[in-house]
């Protein structure tokens, strides 16, 4: 059971990795390239953009906090881990 | 804004009555016109040319009154409940994909935000892709699937996979689309509101129009079609399943034997079986995927091949099945799937209509173009009418008449391939489109381009004929060299985007 359960933690630290560290950049990248479809004045589109700029850069700082606490978890569950 | 709707409305009620007019007065002409046989042939042919944009024109303005009248019919959802979500097989087919445009699909698929989801990659590529595939497919926990027999086309990967499938639903997505979290919970709490939904289609929306100017015509086109076209396809329960970016019930799929294999167009196909079992299809209009537009030329040519092809494919088979009383699907259905299938004629009819003024100003043929008043009385108010309600409805949804003409541009300039395509799909014969010279794929050599260039000199020879006769007929001279430099002008844009694109470092491919 106790196995089972590390086993779906880490996935779900890992999921969670992969979207802030690999999946926002692609957002932001689509989003920012759609702006020019939306038909908002230019300086609304460069509000927008740097609203997204601070976000990848959270995402940023959230993937590194979730690899300590990947590590973290890791270390202390050791004896479950495969 | 009030004020503004009322003027569309009157615009719009004109365009009807315009086009009305315009074809009335087209038909009395036909029937009245001159003798000789080139002259009754040209103008037999005029009058199919405008006949095809006439139908294809009332139905746009048909499509308008839909959606003022109806609106869109995406409302009706379920909330789901996290614990308790549908199951969902999300099938990614690729052939010969390159890496990296796969892994972003992969990591945007592997960041859903739905729980009770299986990734299948469906591989058709060639062996020396194998190893790097299934590395990347083990990379995200995806399930990799590579049938013994390399399959010949998308839909037959997918239904050697589907006996696997037993799930709820699919969902496919082809190898560069990047879907955003919220795909699949929104569109299957549409299709858990009726057992009788078939299927859910929402747009694609090309993200990469900046990297070259056929990038950003293909990117307009396809906006234009998944803005009015599609919402009023969904309000009539006409909507077809376009390939990928839908979430289908496997239910529907496998009670119609799987995608059909005898279409290039597989799902258009598909979705006239789908509907002909009482299903239903919703258009849900919210971009949660996006996409990559062709970036060259001949890559945007062999795209508008297979669709027209397979559009027009399917025009055939819907015939027959109608002859044997196989077709069950609803008036607006018909109508709907009739004018999709029918679209693609549209290479033929540019060509007549481009062909026809350059004819008059070299051999007086068809005759009904020196009589000009009629012309100008009833063609130049149905075209500045249906323009106005084309761009208006356009402008309202953002678009720039600038863009919207570059869409226009490209549709015009496909008109070669559509009419080898047609013709092959009519014929019922199975034909391979290739442009580009072995080993080039960036841009179409200038030997190539031969029925471009061919029609700019008949197009500039007929001008100079003009030119030189003006003093004949003034007005239908005059009119008639204006659009033979209108065509020009048009045609030679093929130059201008016969460029490879500019390689510039893709800022996601850096971060996968």
């Amino acid at each position: 059971m106790k196995q089972e359960n590390t086993d779906l933690v880490l996935q779900q630290i890992r999921q969670a990795r992969v979207k802030e560290e690999l999946a926002i950049p692609i957002y932001s990248s689509h989003i920012r390239q759609a702006l020019f479809w939306s038909g908002l004045p230019l300086d609304k589109q460069k509000k927008i953009i740097e609203r997204l700029k601070i976000l990848e850069y959270e995402s940023e700082a959230h993937a590194d906090m979730l690899k300590v606490v990947e590590n973290n978890y890791l270390k202390t569950n050791k004896q479950y881990v495969q | 804004m009030k004020r503004n709707k009322r003027i569309l409305s009157l615009i719009l009620w004109l365009s009807f009555l315009g086009l009305i007019f315009y074809f009335s007065v087209r038909l009395f002409i036909f029937f009245s016109n001159g003798r000789g046989i080139f002259n009754i042939i040209f103008s037999f042919l005029l009058l199919l040319a405008e006949a095809h944009s006439i139908l294809h024109s009332l139905g746009f303005l048909i499509s308008i009154v839909n959606l003022k009248k109806k609106g869109v019919n995406y409302h009706r959802h379920v909330k789901l409940d996290k614990n308790n979500l549908p199951s969902v097989t999300i099938l990614v087919p690729a052939r010969n994909e390159p890496i990296g445009i796969l892994e972003l699909t992969f990591i945007s698929i592997f960041s859903l935000d739905y729980s009770n989801k299986k990734i299948v990659f469906l591989d058709g590529s060639d062996d020396d892709h194998f190893e790097e595939n299934v590395k990347l497919a083990n990379k995200y926990n995806i399930e990799y699937f590579r049938p013994l027999d390399k399959p010949k086309s998308k839909a037959e990967i997918i239904n050697k996979y589907l006996g696997q499938v037993n799930t709820k639903y699919v969902s496919v997505f082809d190898a560069d689309q990047n879907p955003m979290p919220s795909f699949l919970t929104e569109t299957v709490g549409l299709a858990e509101y009726s057992n009788k939904i078939g299927f859910i289609q929402t747009p694609q929306l090309y993200s990469n129009y900046n990297v070259s100017p056929i990038a950003r015509g293909a990117a307009l086109q396809q906006s234009i079609f998944y803005e009015n076209v599609c919402e009023s396809k969904g309000t009539s329960d006409a909507m077809f399943c376009c390939g990928t970016n839908f979430l289908m019930r496997v239910e529907a799929l496998k009670r119609v034997g799987g995608f059909d294999e005898n279409s290039v167009t597989e799902d258009f196909a598909t979705s006239v079986k789908i509907h002909s079992l009482g299903y239903h299809s919703v258009y849900y209009n919210h971009v949660r995927v996006f996409g990559m537009a062709p970036e060259t030329l001949p890559a945007y040519l062999k795209q508008q091949f297979r669709w027209s092809a397979g559009s027009v494919g399917v025009l055939r088979k819907l015939f027959l099945a109608e002859l044997r009383g196989e077709l069950k699907l609803s008036l607006a259905q018909r109508w709907e799937y009739f004018l999709s299938a029918t679209y693609y004629f549209v290479g033929w009819s540019f060509f007549i209509l481009m062909i026809c003024p350059a004819l008059y100003l070299l051999f007086n043929v068809p005759t009904y173009f020196a009589s000009p008043y009629l012309y100008l009385g009833t063609f130049i108010p149905y075209y500045i009418l249906m323009s106005i309600t084309f761009y208006a409805t356009m402008k309202k949804r953002n678009y720039k008449i600038k863009d919207v003409f570059t869409g226009i541009i490209m549709g015009s300039l496909s008109y070669p391939v559509l009419i080898e395509s047609t013709t092959a799909a009519i014929l019922n014969k199975k034909v391979t489109f290739q442009i580009t010279d072995k080993g080039k794929t960036g841009h179409v050599s200038f030997w190539k381009l031969w029925p471009w260039t061919i029609m700019i000199v008949v197009n500039i020879l007929a001008i100079s004929s003009g030119l030189f006769r003006f003093s004949e007929n003034p007005y239908a001279i005059g009119i008639n060299i204006f659009w033979c430099g209108y065509h020009s002008v048009l045609l030679l844009n093929i130059f201008r985007l016969n460029k490879s694109p500019k390689i510039e470092e893709n800022n996601l491919l850096k971060h996968a």
